[in-house]
C-alpha cells in the first residue's frame, strides 16, 4: 500500500476558535506536516492565501465576518482568487443533510464532522490525495466534480440524488444529524 | 443547483495534480503507527483541554445569563450561547469527553427551538444544561460518563420532553 508523506504539503487552517486550530495543528504536525498556517476567519484566510501556497485548506463553517461557506465561494469564484482549485475540507459540527448538500454546492472537496480525531482528519486528507477530482464549470457552479464515481457523465443521476435529498428534507428529516460515514455515503451517492 | 441546461453546458477542467508528487517526495509516510502517535498526542493535550473548557464554561455561563436577562437583541444573545455550546460540542469528543459533545448537542438543539426570549421553563432547562456541563468537568466524567453520565443525559431529556409537551414549539 502506498504511504503518503505530508511533509511537503502546505496546510491552511481556518477557524475562529484558537483551541480548535491548536488541535488541528497538533494533529497535522504529528502526521509529519511542516508548513501549517492559521487564519481566524474567511477574510484573514483569503489574505493569507495570497502569499501562502496552500495545498489543502481545512476550514470551519461558523466564523465571522466571513464564514466558511462564503470563504469557499470566494476561493472558487472570486475574481482575485489566488487558487480556485485548492482542495478544501469543511470542518463542522453541522452535519444535517441540507448543510452537507449546501457545503458541497459551495465547492468543498470533503466534509469532516466534529469532534475530530487524527484518524478522521487523515482519512479526509487521504481521500483528496487518492481521488484527484476534475473541476466543473456550469452557469451556476464552479468546483470539484460533485459526482465522485468513475462513470460516464450522467447528469440525471446527480439531479435524482439531489431530488431525493430535497424530498427527505421536505419530509422534515433535514435536521437529523448525519454521522461521518453517512455524510461520506451521501457525498459519494451524488 | 444544476438543471438540465446547466448540465449540458458543463465544462470539465483537470487541475494540476501537485499533491501526488509532493506526498511521494516527502519522507516518513503516514502509517498506523503514525496515526496512533498522533492520537496519543491529542490525548496528551487533555490537560490543556480542561483549561480551555473552564474558559468555555465561564463564557457559556456569561452568555446564558445575558440571554436570560431580556436583552434588546434576543436573537444575537441566543446565537452567542449557541456559538459557545457548539464549540464545546465540537471539541469534547476529541479529548475523551464524549459526554460534553452529547450535552452540547442537546443544548444547541434546545437553543434552536427557542424563538424569542426564553420562558421561565425554558430558562430553567437551559440552566440545567449548563449545570450538567459543570458536573461533567467537576467529576471528570470521561467518555459517556458511565451510569452517572447516562443518568445526567436521561434527566436532561426528561426536562426537555416536559417542556415540549407544554410548548409544542420546543422540539429539541
Amino acid at each position: 500500500m502506498q504511504l503518503y508523506s505530508l511533509e511537503r504539503l502546505n496546510f491552511l487552517i481556518v477557524d475562529d476558535n484558537k483551541h480548535m486550530r491548536a488541535l488541528v495543528k497538533t494533529i497535522l504536525h504529528a502526521l509529519g506536516s511542516k508548513q501549517v498556517q492559521e487564519a481566524a476567519d474567511g477574510a484573514d484566510a483569503f489574505k493569507e492565501l495570497r502569499h501562502f501556497p496552500a495545498d489543502i485548506i481545512i476550514c470551519d463553517w461558523n466564523m465571522s465576518p466571513l464564514d466558511g461557506l462564503d470563504f469557499v465561494r470566494l476561493v472558487r469564484t472570486g475574481k482575485d482568487s489566488p487558487n480556485p482549485f485548492v482542495p478544501i475540507i469543511m470542518l463542522t459540527g453541522h452535519t444535517e443533510m441540507h448543510r452537507v448538500v449546501e457545503a458541497r454546492d459551495a465547492g468543498v472537496h470533503e466534509f469532516l464532522a466534529k469532534p475530530i480525531s487524527a484518524k478522521s482528519l487523515y482519512s479526509r486528507v487521504k481521500a483528496i490525495i487518492d481521488r484527484p477530482r476534475p473541476f466543473v464549470r456550469t452557469k451556476t457552479y464552479f468546483g470539484p466534480d460533485r459526482r465522485r464515481r468513475k462513470i460516464e457523465w450522467k447528469g440525471v443521476e446527480r439531479r435524482k440524488a439531489n431530488q431525493e435529498a430535497k424530498a427527505k428534507a421536505a419530509e422534515g428529516s433535514e435536521d437529523a444529524s448525519l454521522s461521518q460515514s453517512e455524510v461520506e455515503a451521501l457525498l459519494r451517492g451524488m | 443547483m444544476g438543471d438540465s441546461s446547466d448540465d449540458q453546458d458543463a465544462t470539465f477542467i483537470k487541475p494540476p495534480d501537485t499533491l501526488t508528487t509532493k506526498v511521494r517526495m516527502g519522507s516518513g509516510g503516514v502509517d498506523m503507527a503514525t496515526l496512533e502517535k498522533a492520537e496519543a498526542m491529542i490525548a496528551n493535550l487533555q490537560g490543556d483541554y480542561l483549561e480551555w473548557a473552564a474558559e468555555d464554561l465561564a463564557n457559556l455561563d456569561q452568555a446564558l445569563a445575558h440571554y436570560m436577562s431580556n436583552p434588546e437583541d434576543v436573537a444575537a444573545a441566543n446565537a452567542e450561547v449557541f456559538r459557545v455550546a457548539h464549540d464545546m460540542k465540537g471539541q469534547g469528543g476529541s479529548f475523551g469527553y464524549g459526554l460534553v459533545t452529547e450535552v452540547g448537542d442537546r443544548l444547541c438543539r434546545l437553543l434552536d427551538s427557542i424563538k424569542g426570549p426564553p420562558t421561565e421553563a425554558q430558562a430553567k432547562a437551559l440552566t440545567l444544561h449548563l449545570e450538567a456541563m459543570r458536573i461533567i468537568f467537576a467529576q471528570r466524567m470521561e467518555g459517556d460518563g458511565g451510569s452517572a453520565g447516562q443518568a445526567l443525559v436521561a434527566g436532561l431529556e426528561q426536562v426537555v420532553r416536559k417542556l415540549s409537551s407544554r410548548d409544542p414549539e420546543t422540539r429539541a
